[in-house]
């Protein structure tokens, strides 16, 4: 009896031990599936909240409510660089054209987020104070085209710049993980509509 | 032993009820964010192919209104209906509305575009050729500070600029690209546009029949009729009547008591014409294809109006100076410098149209036309051929002749001269989406 015992007491240590460890094993697996699925969802709301912003305004360059006091359409980029646009439109339909500008700011304008690469995108209508939109952005490329489809290189003149067509490239990653983990989301527009841009 | 294992299992169950449904929730929020872009991307190109297939209804049918009710595309549906709106010189234009509807996850996804299609006319082009001719081109160094059209092929050499949307109807010689030929299509270029020259003058004559001012030559005497018309700065239009032997009296008088429409034609004569408009103003020279005693209109001296119009702000002073032929800045009679010299430095201020014929001076192949400066036209030009204003020397610098600088009215682009002609098109002046 004695060492009958003996081997029981071992035996059950050794079975409720291992299950203890597949416990907390699973405990973390789920804790973080939990936090990676979580930030992938933020990283794809962020996609989707910035390409419809982004397509919202882009859509609008060079549109006037009131056509007749504005007809330089081909006009419209004021400016552009790798990383910024500034262009005119008439963003809330009052016949007066507005100065639309987007810009990045570098990763240090954001030191808190455990991405040491991610940066805040800035949007500026007229002289109003720029809004942050922090959605762990780490890729925000121009790429601006003439009639032929032909790429300009920078820096470009204005006014008469002959951009006709632009290209943006973006990548998110989560900014709530380090830049080695977690998702990514990528999405290029190789040609931005803007309607209005060629009618005049 | 018992207890503790019950409680593991209690312990594991509860983590699997609160961390598990958490996981499937963030995959069908992941599903729901893709449903939801996706389904506004859908609804956005249901109601553009909307606006788009309305668009192409006014194409082929100017007065149709009918729109569409529910129709179907891609899964959803849309509707189209025509609105027309007036603006306040007259203008009547057409404004397109697309709203579409698709449904997905049981979610509807609505959008509107909104399309406004005002008819061109020929104001609107800085330069407008039917023919270039096979000896001519656009070549380095030249210019065109707005719209251009030309409605057969356009001929390009090296590299000009354009700085304004340009078409043709039949692409460019040669075909672009090209090496060595490399032109500036600042404000975008399309090829396949046919805006063809109209056949007659006839809905202006009408204007200038009903409620303007129609010169006709008198039966007697024999000779050649023409209009001498001197631009007066105070609204007024001084003009003299010739014919052969016989001589009009000298008469100035309002515009618009002349002619109400502010519209005239010459039935069948020349003109000569010169001076400072205040007001609007069309006058045309009607005459025959190719005859060289009517349909022409001569420029004698500048043209231009009392409020500049590169101003911003510029007043309303607008005029359409057209000839069934051709417009002729001419040598002065007896022209012999420096006795009789040309005028150094022409300043036109007009809407140009030539229907049959072109723009140009008869001093650009004189020997004793040197030193004459530039002739500047800022408005528009609509010919139907290009025409000469110098000889180049061989460095490409003037000979004989003017240097010529072509600049757009901006005006033009929502205004015309009263009556200007129109393409019979409509043209998309704003989109919203």
């Amino acid at each position: 009896m004695g060492y009958s015992s003996i081997f029981d007491i071992i035996g059950s240590i050794f079975i409720a031990g291992t299950l203890y460890i597949m416990v907390i094993n699973m405990q973390n697996d789920i804790s973080q599936m939990t936090y990676t699925d979580g930030s992938d969802l933020i990283v794809q709301t962020n996609i989707t909240t910035v390409t419809r912003l982004l397509e919202k305004d882009f859509r609008l360059i060079a549109y006037c409510a009131k056509p007749d006091s504005f007809t330089q359409t081909s006009n419209s980029i004021v400016a552009a660089g790798a990383h910024n646009i500034s262009f005119l439109a008439d963003v809330n339909g009052d016949g007066t054209m507005d100065t639309v500008k987007y810009y990045v700011g570098s990763p240090s304008d954001l030191p808190l987020t455990p991405n040491p690469n991610d940066f805040p995108l800035y949007r500026q209508i007229n002289s109003q104070p720029a809004a942050m939109y922090n959605v762990g952005l780490t890729q925000f490329d121009f790429a601006y085209f003439d009639w032929m489809a032909t790429p300009k290189t920078l820096p470009i003149t204005f006014p008469y710049s002959g951009v006709l067509e632009i290209q943006l490239t973006i990548m998110l990653k989560s900014p709530v993980l380090p830049d080695s983990l977690g998702a990514y989301s990528y999405w290029r527009q190789l040609r931005l509509s803007a309607r209005n841009l060629m009618t005049r | 032993m018992g207890r503790t294992a019950l409680m593991m299992v209690a312990s594991l169950t509860f983590v699997i009820l609160v961390l598990g449904p958490n996981m499937y929730r963030y995959a069908s929020s992941s599903y729901a964010n893709f449903t939801t872009y996706n389904g506004r991307t859908m609804a956005h190109n249901i109601a553009v192919s909307g606006a788009n297939i309305a668009a192409n209804q006014i194409f082929l049918n100017k007065a149709w209104t009918t729109g569409y009710s529910n129709l179907s595309l891609s899964g959803g549906t849309f509707n189209v209906w025509v609105t027309a709106e007036t603006t306040s010189y007259g203008v009547v234009r057409k404004r397109i509305h697309s709203t579409s509807l698709y449904t997905t996850n049981n979610q509807n996804f609505l959008d509107t575009i909104e399309v406004l299609l005002g008819p061109s006319t020929f104001a609107e082009f800085c330069v407008y050729l039917q023919n270039m001719g096979g000896g001519v081109s656009w070549a380095t160094g030249d210019s065109v500070y707005g719209p251009c059209h030309i409605d057969s092929v356009m001929n390009i050499s090296g590299s000009p600029v354009f700085f304004g949307k340009t078409t043709s109807k039949n692409g460019t010689n040669p075909k672009l690209p090209h090496a060595g030929v490399t032109p500036q299509f600042l404000g975008g270029y399309q090829s396949g546009v046919a805006v063809p020259m109209p056949q007659s003058f006839g809905p202006t004559q009408d204007s200038a029949t009903a409620r303007g001012k129609v010169f006709t030559p008198p039966g007697s005497p024999s000779g050649n009729y023409s209009l001498t018309v001197t631009l007066n700065s105070d609204s007024t239009i001084t003009y003299q009547e010739a014919k052969g032997a016989w001589t009009g009296p000298l008469t100035t008088v309002k515009i618009l008591t002349l002619a109400p429409n502010a519209t005239i034609w010459v039935n069948g004569g020349n003109i000569n014409i010169q001076g400072t408009l205040k007001g609007r103003l069309t006058i045309i020279a009607g005459g025959t294809k190719g005859s060289s005693t009517t349909g022409n209109a001569f420029i004698t001296g500048n043209i231009k109006y009392a409020t500049d119009p590169l101003l911003a702000g510029a007043g309303t002073d607008m005029l359409g100076l057209m000839a069934d032929n051709s417009i002729d800045i001419p040598a002065p009679p007896g022209f012999n410098p420096p006795t009789v010299p040309a005028q150094h430095d022409v300043i036109i201020e007009a809407g140009v149209f030539t229907r049959t014929g072109k723009f140009y001076t008869d001093l650009y192949n004189n020997t004793k036309a040197t030193g004459l400066g530039s002739v500047r036209l800022i408005g528009s030009l609509t010919s139907y051929n290009i025409g000469a204003f110098s000889t180049p020397n061989s460095d490409g610098s003037v000979k004989y002749g003017y240097r010529n600088y072509f600049q757009f009215d901006n005006r033009f682009y929502v205004s015309c001269p009263p009556n200007y002609p129109i393409t019979g098109f409509f043209e998309v002046l704003l989109w919203k989406e």
